[in-house]
């Protein structure tokens, strides 16, 4: 399953950030990375909400992945 | 497991600052001039270098927008201490609510362009997307792919 980041940048400098088919912990240390380059544009985000995704999240990700897939081997 | 983080975001430009240089040398002066334009362009606003206060009065801006709409001008300083980013108009008059937007937008547009940047930086292939909203007029939607 990819990596994948998905970014909504609201008015008044509100953003949300959603990691995806990360393993593990290291949607964590992607956060972190992404703040890091983010910070050295001068743009410091102030996180307000961290969530965990839940397992039925997850799973409807992986699932959704798996028919992408499907649907390529038989077209 | 993944997750979802949501942020306040602020602009500071004090990473030049931090190493002694001049500000106008931050990586962030060069992304707010690009966000500034890309605000001009979208809002159909000129990009000058002062305002005018209700006396007439002209004031001196690292960048002003101004318009038909905003005839006087909002400008835009980057402090030479602090990296600080402040806003300066005269809203007097009833000005207040198309001065925010433009301050809204030209922080949006500062944020789009800086995670675009991240996300590539990061070796993400990165796709962008803008879409109309009634309230906060647009929502930009930055998808990152590894």
């Amino acid at each position: 399953m990819p990596r994948r980041i998905d970014v909504e940048i609201g008015r008044n400098g509100e953003i949300k950030v959603e990691y995806s088919g990360f393993e593990g912990e290291t949607c964590f240390e992607e956060k972190e990375a992404l703040e890091k380059a983010l910070k050295e544009m001068g743009l410091w985000a102030i996180p307000i909400t961290i969530v965990r995704k839940t397992s039925s999240q997850i799973s409807d990700e992986i699932g959704m992945e798996q028919e992408k897939r499907e649907r390529v081997a038989h077209p | 497991m993944s997750h979802i983080s949501s942020y306040r975001a602020n602009i500071k430009l004090e990473n030049a600052i931090e190493r002694g240089r001049p500000v106008e040398e931050d990586p962030g002066w060069e992304i707010l001039d690009q966000a500034i334009w890309t605000t001009a362009e979208e809002l159909n606003l000129d990009v000058s270098h002062s305002i005018r206060d209700y006396y007439g009065r002209s004031i001196y801006c690292d960048w002003s927008l101004s318009g038909p709409n905003v005839p006087r001008g909002i400008g835009v300083n980057v402090d030479r201490n602090t990296g600080e980013v402040v806003f300066v108009c005269d809203s007097y008059g009833g000005y207040e609510r198309v001065v925010g937007e433009i301050k809204d937008r030209i922080v949006q547009n500062y944020l789009a362009i800086c995670v675009t940047r991240a996300l590539s930086a990061l070796n993400y292939e990165v796709e962008v997307e803008e879409v109309p909203h009634p309230i906060e007029g647009k929502k930009v939607l930055v998808k990152g792919v590894l």
